[in-house]
């Protein structure tokens, strides 16, 4: 595929995406199927869209911020000068994975105070370990030889750094950020429950409504929105690196 | 060009290089051999401070290397190692663009630089300037690997077991072409190498190592002729005679051969050598076919003179004028004659090779 299907692709679904947010009688239509004993079947006090503009915002600020770190962090520990970091930083990063990200978030609360300021924070400490893992292993598997020959054409650390061992460890890096987008979609809803919004808003209240129309409404715009930034991501993944593709043979 | 001044290299106090002397002065091709873990590498690594000396000073025209920024020196000196390390996400010409680009040529020049390497190693540049290196076999990527190290135009190069990898029969022609290209480009060489044929063949010195130290340094002629101790005299082989004789060229030896031509009426030809020789070699369409055993003065002259002509395939008898005495040792063994004639490339008889010239050499050798 070409880079200009490729962003056809994308802008495709984008405007489907669009659409189909924004088409409130099909959701009313799907969820009464569902559920017929339900009076209220979409939320009523923020349109899909909104939400989903909420929602982005918390995804997209966690994210930048993840890719940073764990991109910066990932370089750094595999420097002559960071090496020895890096044992504690892969420990460290699998212990906040361990943390359930409710018991982040109540602890950011206690700090940050309600909204979505530490629903940020909490969304980008659980999203930095699949990036930074990935950084280090598409770094480390840069083969030897390929590294003894840059620094012998005499390329400065800084050069083969950026000529080399990141185009190199590219497809594997953007990966990483693919996994880490797609769960922090998911993980974002719990958002709603400090009030940062987002589509855990109707997911919430369907929870206290006992209403699970509101929740599936939620659920399934959720689950959409994580879809397409996937294919988005993937689509830059194979527009970026189109050598890595064709060196399958390797 | 290249100046070793009682170097040492310790990896935790244990020794892999000791007190090691050695000039390489310019164009030569030094080639640095031994057993494994003797300190080649180590060695050819310390001159563009891929490593660097515990003790002692490298130098390079004169000048102490570490006066250069490291990047900056390696940017003089073309380095080639056994595993090619070509960059998997660029093109050919791109890999072989690296250091003109490090160096900020001209994007023209750069272009024109890389065709012109192509074709040095003998790839054609369109048909291989795009491909990536997964696209390539062994012998053409370390073909590559040469053209991106000569990319600059360095004085020096630097190649550590750069045809270790690549099968027997490719790494025959990987020499070949790499002497054919060092005759034209008289470069400065430091190589290492664990394969004697090679050093042999390359070689206009050999530094033969142990356990970090320089046991021998000679041509390639001298160490077989006179190896200094028995280490020496082990490592290179109880045929060193022989090896020897592949530094020798068929040119240089040869005689001029006598030939009747059969196209030609062949009584008058014989008679006309009659007495002064007994043999002579046959050419038809001035290609040697064969050969013919001349009547000694006083017998009669046979009704038919072709009778006595021995007919043999020229391309399993003759040799090369390029070929070594070694090959044309091989073939009158091979085909139990005492004597096989010279071919150029066209083919033709340009004279003949004997057993007895051969013998001289290999007597000139063990006189001592």
């Amino acid at each position: 595929m070409s880079n200009r299907w490729r962003l056809f692709y994308i802008l495709l679904l984008a405007a489907f995406f669009v659409l189909l947010m924004s088409f409130n009688q099909l959701w009313e239509l799907v969820l009464g199927r569902i559920f017929p004993a339900e009076q209220e079947l979409i939320y009523p006090r923020a349109g899909l869209l909104q939400l989903v503009g909420e929602h982005l915002l918390l995804v997209t600020l966690s994210s930048l911020a993840a890719v940073t770190a764990g991109a910066g962090i990932g370089i750094f520990v595999t420097r002559r000068a960071g090496r020895e970091f890096l044992e504690p930083v892969g420990d460290l990063t699998s212990l906040a994975q361990t943390f359930p990200p409710v018991a982040i978030l109540a602890l950011a609360v206690s700090s940050l105070g309600f909204g979505w300021k530490p629903t940020v924070v909490a969304l980008f400490l659980y999203s930095i370990l699949p990036i930074l893992r990935n950084t280090v292993s598409g770094l480390e598997a840069v083969a030897p030889e390929v590294l003894e020959a840059a620094r012998g054409m005499g390329m400065t650390p800084a050069q083969r750094l950026v000529r080399i061992e990141l185009p190199l460890a590219l497809p594997v890096i953007l990966a990483g950020i693919r996994i880490s987008v797609v769960i922090n979609v998911g993980t974002a809803t719990i958002g709603a429950v400090i009030g940062a919004g987002g589509l855990g808003t109707p997911i919430i209240a369907g929870l206290v409504r006992e209403n699970p129309a509101l929740v599936l409404q939620g659920a399934l715009a959720a689950a959409l929105l994580a879809f397409s930034l996937d294919q988005l991501i993937a689509q830059v993944e194979k527009a970026l690196a189109p050598a890595a593709g064709r060196r399958a043979g390797r | 060009m290249i100046e070793l001044a009682g170097v040492s290299k310790l990896y935790q106090d244990v020794p892999a290089v000791r007190d090691l002397s050695l000039k390489v002065s310019a164009g030569e091709v030094c080639v640095l051999i031994g057993p494994s873990g003797c300190g080649k590498s180590t060695t050819l690594k310390l001159v563009n401070r891929m490593l660097e000396p515990s003790s002692g000073r490298v130098l390079i025209r004169g000048r102490d290397v570490h006066s250069f920024r490291p990047e900056l020196l390696r940017r003089q000196i073309g380095y080639v190692i056994q595993s090619i390390g070509l960059f998997p996400h660029m093109t050919v010409s791109e890999n072989i663009a690296v250091v003109p680009r490090l160096l900020s040529w001209p994007r023209e020049k750069i272009r024109a630089r890389s065709e012109e390497l192509l074709e040095l190693v003998g790839l054609k540049s369109a048909q291989y300037g795009s491909k990536l290196p997964f696209e390539l076999s062994g012998g053409e990527a370390q073909r590559i690997g040469v053209a991106r190290a000569l990319a600059a135009d360095p004085p020096i190069l630097l190649m550590d077991e750069p045809f270790g990898a690549v099968d027997p029969l490719n790494r025959e022609l990987l020499q070949s072409e790499f002497a054919r290209i060092q005759a034209r480009l008289k470069k400065t060489v430091l190589f290492v190498t664990h394969d004697l044929d090679e050093a042999i063949r390359l070689a206009d010195r050999i530094a033969l190592m142990r356990d970090g130290r320089l046991v021998q340094l000679d041509s390639p002629e001298d160490l077989l002729a006179h190896p200094a101790g028995s280490f020496v005299r082990s490592f290179v082989g109880a045929d060193r005679a022989l090896k020897r004789l592949s530094r020798f060229p068929v040119a240089d030896f040869m005689s001029p051969a006598r030939a009747v031509r059969l196209e030609e009426e062949l009584t008058s030809q014989l008679e006309a050598v009659r007495g002064q020789t007994h043999f002579l070699w046959v050419v038809e369409e001035n290609r040697p076919s064969g050969w013919i055993e001349v009547p000694p003065a006083g017998r009669a002259m046979p009704d038919h003179p072709e009778d006595l002509i021995t007919r043999f395939d020229c391309r399993e008898l003759a040799v090369n004028r390029e070929a070594t005495l070694r090959s044309a040792l091989s073939r009158m063994l091979g085909q139990g004659v005492k004597a096989v004639p010279v071919i150029d490339g066209n083919g033709q008889l340009v004279g003949e090779i004997s057993l007895k010239s051969i013998e001289a050499v290999t007597e000139e050798g063990s006189r001592s």
